[in-house]
């Protein structure tokens, strides 16, 4: 559903400011119904508000409490929405392949071919030029050669 | 059943009700509301109350009506074993 241009939605999760100030609102409310009520029955505003005040408690812990309530409660529903878009994307996915398969299989069959070249080039290179030779003492391995300088002969392995 | 109440009419209706004892700090209310809402057995909306204030509405959902029957059928059985118990002359 589009909002009209200029107009945006509103942040969710609220901040802890806005349901801090609606939890107040919601607490102001309450007081002022009842120094309503009781400056009815011939009470001063300010013995009432003080009257008031005592027959709720104190402010803060409820205050508290209230916000912690809610934080928790909008922290699981965006778990909730989190998995439910989840849901749908795979949905979305799957509805996707169906309608097209052979772009799929051209898909999976790319990446498969990529993922095995890539697989096996590295265990090549691993096997040749990463890992150590499998001898015990590899430190101490020699490379021997004999040499015919006169004749210019080169006897065994060595590098040109 | 009743329609939506915001908490001041509420908290009245309790102590009313109980004659002032249960509800000692009417403060306690708001949490408890909020508790049931988070669990989704009453629903809350901000709406115009009769002096014209803004105040939040709570009413019972479909959950909360069934949960409501069903904790109210405990209590009272709860209420009539230990009355049963404390019963005296009888055991």
């Amino acid at each position: 559903m589009p909002l009209p241009p200029g107009v945006r939605p509103d942040p969710w999760p609220p901040p802890d400011s806005r349901r801090r100030a609606a939890i107040r609102a919601e607490i102001e409310f309450h007081l002022q119904s009842r120094i309503d009520e009781l400056v009815a029955r011939g009470w001063t505003p300010a013995a009432a508000r003080s009257e008031a005040l005592r027959q709720f408690g104190a402010l803060e812990p409820v205050e508290q409490a209230c916000h912690l309530i809610g934080r928790k409660r909008e922290r699981r529903m965006r778990r909730l929405v989190f998995w439910r878009d989840w849901h749908l994307d795979l949905r979305y996915a799957l509805r996707g392949i169906r309608q097209s398969p052979v772009l799929a299989v051209t898909v999976v069959v790319t990446f498969a071919l990529g993922i095995g070249a890539n697989a096996a080039v590295f265990g090549l290179v691993d096997a040749v030029l990463l890992n150590p030779l499998p001898f015990a003492h590899r430190d101490r391995l020699v490379r021997i050669w004999e040499e015919n300088r006169r004749e210019g002969h080169t006897f065994g392995t060595r590098e040109q | 059943m009743l329609g939506p109440l915001h908490g001041y009419a509420i908290a009245t209706r309790i102590r009313e009700r109980s004659d002032g004892a249960l509800l000692v700090e009417e403060g306690a209310l708001y949490p408890a509301l909020h508790r049931l809402e988070a669990r989704g057995w009453i629903d809350a909306e901000w709406g115009i109350s009769a002096t014209n204030r803004r105040a939040r509405y709570y009413s019972l959902t479909g959950d909360g009506r069934r949960r409501l029957k069903a904790e109210t059928a405990s209590w009272r059985r709860y209420v009539s074993v230990v009355e049963k118990v404390l019963a005296p002359g009888e055991a």
